[in-house]
């Protein structure tokens, strides 16, 4: 072993002077950056996770927006619109009436996704009616049954008119009826039958009757892509780069917790032992081997039915288990300062073996406590992510696990939604890495380059 | 003290160790214990109420009730329901350690059998064939590895990377990102499953569908494991070659190769074996997730369905099980540790 001088500040040195270690630093830091912005995300956002009812306007399982860059005619992004013109009147004594306009240029060889119309007004209508004018001239003329009123709603559920249209230019029924089927009908031209977009300028106008005068009190038109956001979404239409964000808080307290408690009771139940040394070493090793037997995953699994865990909790049973794995290195290690001969000398002067320990034997175990507590985080994090996983997870939390654990029920591997299995895992190993290079780090500075 | 104290002495410890892992799993898992003998009980007596109203024509309805109560009570003695604590643990480690794990709520063996034990016993060996094989295949390519690295940098620095690799990487997260890439995408490996369906007759066939399927598993399993193996191995390698008798061979200016393979690896083999065992006890419990993905039919799946069914008796049978197959492991391992340094066998 090396002979360095004995000291936190010329540990910081060398540690800062490893190119390893300031890396995992830096890594780090940015990840608590991005843990601050997580947490300040409002509490509703979070509890609407697992609502798929709150994701309704977003695309569904759509690759990242950035794809865009390298595939322009491939994939786009959502357009948001906001009315033109807006117009109430009156033709005869109660009735009321009021157009709302939009209009863009659709200049893309792919129709949109699909497309939300919201619209709220503070009466219930009578009648609502979209009419869609397509760049030859031709206008589709759509009536919204009476449920969708008042509540933003796509094309699936108006869906009635537009099958007749597709039905009276192609001659039949299409088998499948989902958004892409009638948004084609919307955007591509009859002539080829809808498979060519129309590119050119797009009216929609949608009229709303009603027997008492009407505000508008919110008006908008969502021209879905097929892109969407950093990481794309899920199923359910959830972003993915937020469902990220959000597991990022949980999966670091998780590490951080289950990490400390574990390597704490560890060194100092294998310092203990290996200091003492003789029938007390015996017996603690034994205990330790009790604790190792355990089998990390299947145990649990089961006390997780047992105690249905929140965080902490969750945190304090990985630590109960992983505990040993430290305990077995540091009595390797105080068996090894306990041959140093300032452990006789101590003796010999008659200092109390309690005060030889704290005072001489525990310090020498700092360092390597500092690495494997850094070391100790990454297993910590995989644990809880594999839990998750399997669907065992502290309930009203987004893990990761359970992200992929969704992406393996919703067979993303088959559809070939990557993107929904490589960035939930990746983020598991990036938060992960920080740690290993920061606890090699440490142990390389301690421990002396070899 | 010779061989066979030795192993007397470490056969009772682990024995105690087993009883003591077992008793701790017991507190924990009590209320789902008491919860799965009372479905049990309920379970019985409801057949044994049908059997008699369909068999029992000379009884009328108040009798039967009487006699299916009697038969609740006596169920509820046998299964020591009635019984202070102490008296349910005993009955619970004399049931543990003779494999009686229940039986389970809704799996079933494909023999048809719902016992635990049995249906633990048609799925153990397949997650056994796996792991075993990639911890093999791990362990050898990692000790190269890890010998390698003591010689020349430039393996150290691959080891450093992979080893990072190991710390960071959820073997289950990889298989799921390689089935999507090369069983989806690029159609190379068959996603999951054991054997192609319907299975091939012919044994010969049968064991080739067998590797093909579990050539994916391995290659994940491999890259995940190999650099953590790596490392150990290397820091063994290391601390033995600063030792005396490594300076005196490079004095007598043996080869480096020569002092590396038949000096340092000698010395290392115990340590390393009993890495390896480590290594493969753990395995077997620790990878359940990885059987999941690639749809493995392993006791990794059967807890995962067991999960999803939430079959109690299943799940904590899983559990004995695996601790009890850990700790043979960690047994071995003593013995061969035991076998191969023969300062132990001198005596502590």
């Amino acid at each position: 072993m090396s002979k360095r001088n004995v000291g936190f500040s010329s540990y910081l040195r060398d540690f800062l002077s490893s190119k390893i270690g300031l890396a995992g630093l830096i890594i780090l830091i940015i990840l608590l950056i991005f843990t601050g912005i997580a947490i300040s995300i409002p509490a509703k956002v979070y509890a609407s996770w697992n609502n798929p009812a709150s994701w309704n306007q977003y695309p569904e399982h759509v690759p990242p927006a950035w794809l865009s860059i390298f595939y322009p005619n491939k994939y786009f992004t959502t357009e948001e619109l906001s009315p033109i013109n807006m117009s109430l009147y009156s033709p005869a004594k109660n009735i009321f009436v009021a157009v709302i306009t939009y209009q863009f240029n659709w200049s893309k060889v792919l129709p949109a996704y699909n497309v939300y119309f919201i619209t709220s007004t503070n009466v219930t209508p009578i009648e609502e009616v979209i009419y869609w004018s397509k760049p030859d001239g031709y206008t589709l003329q759509i009536n919204v049954p009476n449920g969708v009123f008042n509540v933003p709603f796509d094309l699936t559920s108006i869906r009635g008119d537009i099958l007749n249209y597709i039905s009276s230019i192609t001659g039949k029924t299409p088998n499948i009826v989902n958004s892409t089927v009638l948004s084609s009908a919307l955007f591509n031209s009859p002539k080829s039958n809808f498979t060519i977009t129309e590119q050119g300028k797009y009216v929609v106008k949608i009229e709303i009757v009603s027997s008492s005068p009407m505000n508008i009190t919110k008006s908008g038109l969502l021209l879905l892509g097929n892109s969407y956001g950093l990481m794309g979404t899920d199923y359910f239409g959830r972003p993915l780069d937020l469902g990220v964000l959000l597991g990022l808080p949980n999966a670091l307290e998780i590490g951080a917790l289950t990490s400390l408690v574990a390597v704490l009771v560890g060194i100092f139940v294998g310092g203990i032992s290996g200091y003492l040394g003789g029938n007390k070493d015996s017996a603690i090793q034994w205990l330790t081997l009790v604790f190792l037997a355990l089998p990390a995953l299947p145990f649990l699994v089961a006390v997780s039915f047992v105690t249905q865990p929140n965080l902490e909790i969750e945190a304090l049973l990985i630590a109960f288990l992983s505990w040993p794995f430290y305990a077995i290195i540091a009595r390797s290690m105080a068996l090894s300062i306990k041959s140093n001969s300032f452990v006789e000398a101590d003796k010999l002067l008659g200092i109390p073996s309690y005060r030889v320990f704290f005072t001489h034997f525990m310090p020498r175990l700092i360092p390597i406590t500092v690495a494997y507590m850094a070391l100790g985080v990454p297993a910590g994090i995989l644990l809880a992510q594999t839990l998750a996983f399997l669907g065992i997870a502290p309930a009203n939390i987004v893990t990761w696990g359970g992200i992929l654990d969704a992406a393996e029920t919703y067979q993303a591997q088959v559809n070939g939604w990557w993107w929904w299995v490589v960035f939930p895992g990746a983020m598991i190993v990036i938060v992960a890495i920080p740690f290993v290079l920061i606890g090699f780090a440490i142990e390389r500075v301690t421990l002396g380059e070899r | 003290m010779g061989f066979t104290t030795y192993m007397i002495k470490k056969v009772l410890i682990y024995f105690s160790v087993l009883l003591a892992t077992l008793t701790i799993l017991y507190i924990f898992t009590f209320p789902i214990l008491q919860e799965i003998i009372a479905k049990s009980i309920n379970f019985q007596v409801a057949q044994f109420s049908q059997t008699l109203f369909k068999n029992a024509h000379s009884l009328n309805s108040t009798q039967i009730q009487i006699a299916v109560e009697k038969y609740r009570e006596s169920l509820i003695a046998a299964y020591g329901l009635n019984q202070p604590i102490i008296d349910k643990y005993f009955i619970q480690m004399y049931n543990l350690i003779r494999f009686d794990f229940g039986t389970a709520y809704f799996l079933q063996a494909p023999s048809g059998s719902r016992e635990v034990s049995s249906i633990i016993a048609y799925y153990l060996p397949n997650t056994i064939l796996l792991f075993t094989t990639a911890t093999i295949i791990f362990i050898v390519t990692g000790t190269i590895i890890g010998l390698l690295s003591a010689k020349s940098k430039f393996w150290e620095k691959v080891i450093a990377i992979i080893a990072v690799i190991h710390s960071s990487i959820p073997t289950w997260w990889l298989g799921f990102v390689l089935i999507a890439a090369l069983a989806y995408a690029v159609k190379v490996f068959p996603p999951g499953g054991m054997t192609s369906v319907p299975p091939p007759k012919n044994p010969f066939d049968y064991g080739i569908s067998v590797l093909y399927h579990m050539s994916l598993p391995l290659i994940t399993i491999f890259i995940v494991n190999v650099g953590g193996f790596a490392y150990i191995v290397r820091s063994l390698v290391t601390s033995i070659m600063k030792e005396d008798f490594v300076i005196t061979a490079k004095a007598r200016g043996l080869p480096d190769s020569r002092i590396l393979y038949r000096h340092v690896l000698r010395s290392a083999s115990p340590s390393i074996a009993t890495q390896a065992i480590l290594a493969l006890a753990g395995s077997l419990g620790g990878s359940l997730t990885t059987e999941v993905v690639f749809e493995w039919p392993g006791v990794g799946l059967l807890t995962y369905v067991a999960i999803t069914l939430n079959d109690l008796p299943v799940i904590l049978g899983i559990t004995y099980v695996l601790t009890i197959v850990l700790l043979v492991g960690l047994f071995l391992g003593e013995l061969v540790y035991g076998l191969l340094d023969p300062r132990i066998k001198v005596g502590e």
